[in-house]
This record gives C-alpha cells, structure tokens and sequence, in this order.
C-alpha cells in the first residue's frame, strides 16, 4: 500500500479544489464555511498520509486529530455567533 | 413523561466511570508510559472532572432519566451504521445523477421523546439518514430539510423516532404527528 | 503483513477517496447550500470515514490503529453536529432553501 501513498495524496490534493472553489466564490458565507469543513476534513487525511510518507505517524494522527476538533469547535462557534447576534437584535 | 425529582444526581456513568474512561483515553492519546507522564495524566483527568462539575446542565439531562438500554443502543448503532453508508450512497447517486433529481422541501413535525438526550440523539441520526438533514429543533418540534420529497415521507413513517424513544423506555409516546410541509 | 490486510485497506481507502471525490463535485454542482450541506456532512464525512479506517486497517493494532479509530469515532459523532449548526445558523440569519423551480438556474440569493 506504500507506493500508493502519494499518488492518492496528491489525488486528494487536486479534489480539494472544488471547495476550494465554493471557499473563495460561495454565494453566502455559510457556503464559504462548508467549503472550509470539507477542505479540512481532505486535510486530515492529506495529513495522515504525510504522517506515513515522513516516518511520523504518531506526530501526524495528533495533528489530523487536532485539527478534526478544530474543525468541529469552528462550526459550533460560528452557530453560537449567529444564534447570539440573533437573540441581541 | 413525568420529570424526575432528584435535582442533584446528573451523571449516568458515575465519577469513578468517568475517570477511568478519561484515563483510557489519556493513556492512548499520549503513549508515554513513565511516571512523569502518567502523573500529568491524573492531574489533567482531575481538571477535567472539576471543570465538568462546574458546567451547567441541560434540562431533562438529570440521571434516571437518561438511561439508556445497552442492548438496543448496540443494535441501534449497528442499524445506524447501515443508514449512514446508504445514506451517503444515496446523496452520492443524486450528485452524479446528470439532471440532479433535487427537489428541496422542508417538513415540521413533532415527536414525542422521554428526555433530552432523546432527542439530540433523533435529531442526529436524522442528519445522518439518507436525503435529510435537521434545520432546527425545539421542545419536541423538529424541522427537517430532505433532498426530495420522497426522502421526507420516509422520515415521517415514524419508524425512527419510535426507535430512538424505545432506547429510553418501554412505552414511548407518538412517534409523529402535527406534521406540517412549508410552502 | 498479510495480503488480506492490504487488500481490505486498500479497498476501504479507494472508496474512501471516491466518496470524497463525490462531496467535492456535489458542493460544486448543487443548487443551493441546505442541499450543499447533504453533499458535505453526509458523502465527505463517509468518504473520510473510509480512508481513516483504510490507514486503521494498514497499521493494524497498535497504538496508532487505536487513535485513527478514535478520530473516526469523534468524526461520527461530530459531523451531524456540525452540519446541523451551520443549517440552524443559516437559518436563524435568514437564508430561506432553494425550491427548485425548473426554469431558474440557480438559487433565489
């Protein structure tokens, strides 16, 4: 499986441009903010297989899982932002 | 559903439960095994017991109530399990589909669950099922987003929500009605 | 490492990636963003689903195995979360679904 480590690594490189897309061009903001979650989710695994390709594994999986709960932290925050300037209207 | 009366009790695990779980997941975060380390280990458990002790609860979420059947939560997970993959199966068909058959309608109902953790967790595998995806929920009353509406109606057949209510106790309520389609 | 092992992992992450490749076309082609949101909460989390368990499978039961297990498991548990807190969000600010009329191309904002 090692020797496909890269070519899929940079397979998911080229599929994040997509959400890349729906980032820079999104109508609304919340689009740009689901571009975003989608781009970091390809990131984590992005990061794993670099974790591999690098001899680091166990350094790479506390980043990917750094940034899974970064991910997740982000969208509650941006809700509470919302719910928050709704309730102070 | 009559509410509990024990104010103080909130916790279905138990303290010591908590932190033997807390100290398993440390253990395999860290994978450093000398005393230095494990002793940060107990230390950062504690911090996180305190700090959970001090957060505010959520109604409903007190300790009798939230029980939940370990069995059928099992077997619950495994049916989950498979309305996820075909769920994703399902959104992955409509996309690659050339016309895109998506024709959006959003559905209110309510549901009647014994408690909180009920209804977060209905409120999820509604997300997670095929086609539909919850917009807001509250007290009982559940708004949905369903890719078509063929997906909607397969929602409000109730056979879920009779399954998440049946999680917590033996005679759950209804499973829908007041079903109203917007626009 | 047996021949299963790598087959089985290899499987998982192929598909994975396929999955993956279907979120990103689907946040790209749909009309608006609650069905956005189906494309990415559901196939993209199911997609990474399947690579991370790809990789689990590859490393076998080792401590690493463990914790791509436990990112697994909080993705399971967080992306419905997350997909239901942008939706609740668009919609407290006002943002109203696509109804799909044939004519028009596109969403009403």
């Amino acid at each position: 499986m090692e020797v496909l480590f890269a070519p899929l690594a940079a397979f998911l490189a080229v599929i994040l441009l997509p959400p890349l897309y729906r980032v820079l061009r999104g109508p609304t903001v919340f689009d740009r903010l689901l571009g975003a979650s989608v781009v970091g989710n390809k990131t984590i695994v992005i990061s794993c297989l670099f974790g591999y390709a690098f001899g680091r594994i166990e350094m790479f999986l506390d980043i990917a899982l750094g940034y899974a709960v970064l991910n997740f932290v982000g969208a509650v925050a941006i809700e509470k932002y919302f719910s928050s300037r709704e309730a102070g209207r | 559903m009559p509410r509990s009366p024990a104010p103080a009790r909130r916790l279905s695990l138990g303290l010591v439960g908590r932190a033997l779980l807390l100290m398993a997941l440390w253990l395999a975060l860290s994978g450093l095994y000398d005393p230095f380390h494990l002793g940060l280990g107990v230390v950062s458990v504690a911090c996180v017991l305190w700090l959970d002790r001090r957060l505010p609860r959520a109604a409903g979420a007190s300790r009798g109530e939230a029980e939940v059947h370990v069995l059928r939560f099992a077997a619950y997970c495994g049916w989950l399990l498979g309305q996820i993959v075909l769920s994703a199966l399902h959104v992955a068909g409509v996309v690659l589909h050339p016309r895109m058959p998506v024709s959006p309608r959003v559905v209110r109902f309510r549901s009647d669950q014994p408690n909180g953790v009920a209804r977060m967790l209905l409120a999820n595998s509604i997300t997670l099922t095929p086609g539909t995806l919850t917009v807001e929920v509250e007290g009982d009353a559940f708004t949905v987003h369903a890719l078509t509406e063929a997906t909607a109606r397969g929602l409000l057949d109730g056979t879920m929500q009779a399954k998440v209510a049946r999680l917590f106790c033996d005679r759950p309520g209804r499973a829908v009605y007041d079903v109203r389609w917007e626009e | 490492m047996s021949i299963l092992q790598e087959v089985v992992a290899i499987v998982l992450f192929a598909s994975g990636v396929l999955f993956m490749l279907v979120g990103s076309l689907g946040l790209l082609r749909l009309p608006d963003f609650f069905t956005r949101t189906h494309a990415s909460g559901k196939v993209d989390s199911v997609g990474m689903m399947l690579c991370l368990g790809g990789l689990a499978v590859h490393e076998g039961p080792t401590l690493s195995g463990v914790k791509l297990l436990l990112v697994i498991a909080f993705v399971a548990v967080s992306s419905p979360v997350a997909a239901h807190a942008l939706a609740r969000a668009a919609v407290r600010s006002g943002l109203r679904p696509w109804r799909g009329a044939p004519d028009e191309g596109g969403p009403d904002r």
